[in-house]
């Protein structure tokens, strides 16, 4: 029942995975962008 | 061991302990039930909010979202990972459940609690909202269910530790570590523990104030409830990747590709998911910035690198089972033969879509300390947490029925070809539906709100702008594909418990 | 297998890919959360800092004054409303009130362009939600609480002001207004 630990070996996934960090930082700096252009507010 | 309160699984060589098989049959079904009453109630919510068909009266749309709420996020949930536990501590590990009278108590404790919430939400008695924020007052016997259920649900992890105990003291499985399923239950057990005291800690002197007996501050207890209310999610979270890690391996005999990683990823969960709370708060007065900032971005952020871990390593996972499958040609070869027209698989992919490229990324976001200004309390937030908790978790929790009925119920599932379709249904509802929830949020729509169109005839009422109606659509029709993916489920699993051909 | 008893060992190194999804990861993590701090700094949009507790008595004190000090006159000398709701004007760059109450925002508020107010938010029922359309500008006002947010607006007009915080059955038609001139 024992498992030895793959090599990582999946391309696939870690394209999927740095387009999901792009997206992800883009969305997060969009919203600040967003929020740059209402009213000051301290 | 007394052989007779035991079978083996023919399919996974497992020792199924049958006192524990029966806790898990009831809290499975008693989710089940919980769900359809949530999701008739998701269907009378979303049916109100949709402009173009404004279905339910004002009174009644509060009642039924307050009863959505409870039902769906605190009932269906928290039956299905109870279920959870108990099959991960029992089954997993070959062991006996440490004490099936325990369980049913718990079980009893829940489902009185649940009876009771019902009860009071429907009889007109607790229109505050899941929240329940002071000093909006709810019948005392409505914070007593809330109080019951969550005694039960305590006592449930209770038994599911002791279970693990007794497995390794009666050495019930080969010598090592727990299955890494079996770990990540544990940590969302662990979470569970303090969330539920943390319920304790707000429910139980709102219990008191609503008889009278002591004063209630209203950002006392939003502090309070959010150390409750939030860190519940985050035990969804590590059970639905616990899921994610079991469905990976049930459907394409996934292996983790680094145990190390996986575990030290749930272990952050334990660690730091409880403590960022705060992101509720971001716009509340009497908490200072210095000490928002801290709670959610420190600490939150390093629970979200565990996410971030996960979002590598079960996909991985995947990837690699499937290439030694032979699909190996090109990228993305093995994502186009992947077995999506098994229900198991495509609910857990469709699941790690969701929770991760809509709900993590907008979580985070939303949760940021500036830009929480333009999403606290808007449809922004509630699309945040469809796509976590329902595209993300809830779907997890169907895929997996799909697998929990013939090895636990020992059915062969019914309507296999419905079943094919559900996920997408729901999959694809969700998206649109926190879609468009999110992208009519950004426009200020406001959540629990029933009247968006004419403010129930205030004088100052206006008019949104145009775009708005378009995302409204969006919302309206992911909705119904999703209540249509809500209701193949349950006809499917209980359809397949009372007439599915029974299994040996 | 994901359910099954794992080597005996299995603290292994990590492979390539992995250090490097690792690396970027606390990396963004890093970024994400400094950036917070940093926005508070380089930023003109942060939640405020500023909060005091408040008895009912106290606020309906504070409020009383400053709509009998400001509120707006018309030619004949006559105290202008809006809905029944006073108007008032305040002085440029002063402290201004703002109460939540079912399901009213009171007063309607008269701002000027440019011009940066102390604006004092509080609740004196239930919790209320402001939400400023459509610049989707969101904050908690609380009963026992004056949350001051420092105001400046920087367009001009009449903005709406919704309630989304479930203040109980009318909570949909707390609407209020906010002029900008």
């Amino acid at each position: 029942m024992s498992d030895n630990n793959e090599r990582f070996g999946a391309p696939g996934t870690f394209v999927l995975a740095i387009i999901f960090i792009v997206t992800f930082i883009a969305l997060y700096f969009l919203n600040y962008k967003y929020l740059a252009s209402i009213w000051e507010l301290r | 061991m007394a052989g007779q309160d035991f079978r083996t699984c023919p399919t996974t060589g497992l020792k199924v302990h049958l006192p524990a098989e029966n806790l898990i049959k009831a809290n499975a079904v008693a989710a089940v039930l919980l769900l359809l009453i949530g999701g008739i109630a998701a269907a009378g919510v979303a049916l109100t909010r949709w402009p173009a068909i404004h279905l339910l009266p004002a009174d009644w749309f509060y009642r039924i979202l307050t009863l959505h709420g409870l039902a769906m996020l605190i009932a269906w949930i928290i039956f299905f990972e109870i279920a959870a536990l108990y099959m991960g501590a029992s089954v997993l590990l070959n062991s006996r459940l440490a004490a099936p009278k325990v369980g049913w108590l718990a079980f009893l404790l829940m489902v009185v609690g649940v009876l009771l919430i019902a009860v009071m939400v429907l009889w007109g008695q607790a229109d505050v909202m899941f929240t329940s924020y002071p000093p909006l007052k709810a019948n005392p016997l409505y914070y007593l269910g809330v109080i019951l259920f969550a005694v039960g649900a305590l006592i449930g992890c209770l038994l599911f530790f002791a279970t693990l105990y007794k497995a390794r003291k009666e050495g019930t499985y080969p010598h090592g570590s727990f299955p890494l399923v079996t770990f990540g239950l544990a940590c969302a057990a662990m979470i569970a523990i303090s969330t539920l005291i943390h319920g304790a800690a707000i429910y139980i002197p709102a219990f008191l104030w609503s008889l009278g007996f002591m004063g209630m501050d209203p950002a006392a207890y939003r502090l309070v409830w959010w150390a409750l209310g939030h860190s519940s999610q985050q035990i969804n979270v590590a059970a639905m990747i616990s899921v994610w890690y079991l469905m990976g391996t049930l459907t394409v005999g996934m292996k983790p590709i680094n145990q190390k990683l996986c575990r030290t990823a749930f272990v952050l969960y334990v660690l730091f998911i409880n403590v960022a709370s705060e992101h509720h708060l971001l716009v509340d007065p009497a908490i200072s910035n210095a000490h928002k900032i801290w709670n959610t971005g420190y600490v939150m952020h390093l629970a979200v690198l565990a996410s971030m871990i996960h979002a590598l390593a079960v996909p991985a996972g995947i990837e690699v089972a499937l290439r030694k499958k032979g699909y190996t040609s090109g990228l993305f070869e093995w994502l186009k033969k992947a077995p999506w027209s098994n229900p198991g698989f495509s609910a857990t992919a469709l699941s790690i879509f969701i929770f991760g490229f809509m709900g993590g990324i907008t979580g985070v976001t939303f949760g940021s300390e500036q830009v929480n200004i333009t999403a606290h309390n808007t449809w922004r937030i509630t699309g945040h947490f469809h796509s976590t908790v329902v595209g993300g978790t809830t779907l997890a929790f169907m895929g997996a029925t799909y697998y929990i009925l013939p090895l636990i119920f020992r059915r062969e599932v019914l309507g296999m070809g419905w079943a094919k379709l559900q996920p997408w249904f729901y999959g694809i509802g969700m998206i649109l539906m926190a879609g468009g929830m999110m992208l009519a949020g950004a426009y200020g729509i406001p959540r629990r709100h029933w009247d968006i169109v004419n403010f129930g005839g205030s004088p100052f009422a206006f008019t949104w702008d145009p775009t708005v109606y378009m995302w409204l659509s969006v919302f309206g029709i992911g909705a119904l594909l999703a209540v249509v993916g809500g209701a193949i489920y349950i006809l499917v699993t209980v359809g397949t418990v009372f007439f599915g051909r029974k299994l040996e | 297998m994901s359910i099954s008893v794992p080597d005996k060992v299995w603290w292994k190194p990590i492979d390539k890919e992995e250090k490097i999804w690792l690396f970027l990861a606390i990396i963004w993590m890093a970024i994400s959360f400094l950036w917070m701090p940093i926005y508070h700094f380089i930023g003109k949009q942060n939640p405020s800092n500023e909060s005091y507790r408040v008895t009912r008595e106290q606020w309906d004190t504070l409020t009383d004054d400053f709509i009998k000090k400001y509120q707006v006159k018309d030619a004949s000398g006559n105290l202008v409303t809006m809905n029944d709701i006073p108007v008032v004007h305040p002085p440029a760059g002063s402290d201004v009130y703002l109460e939540g109450r079912a399901w009213k925002w009171w007063p309607v508020l008269e701002l000027e362009k440019g011009k940066t107010y102390r604006v004092h938010l509080s609740a004196v029922d239930f919790q209320h939600g402001l939400s400023i359309y459509p610049l989707n500008i969101n904050y908690m006002a609380l009963p026992g609480y004056d949350y001051i947010i420092t105001m400046t607006p920087t367009t001009s007009g009449e903005f709406p002001i919704l309630c989304n915080e479930f203040c109980g059955i009318g909570h949909h038609t707390m609407v209020g207004k906010l002029i900008v001139k």
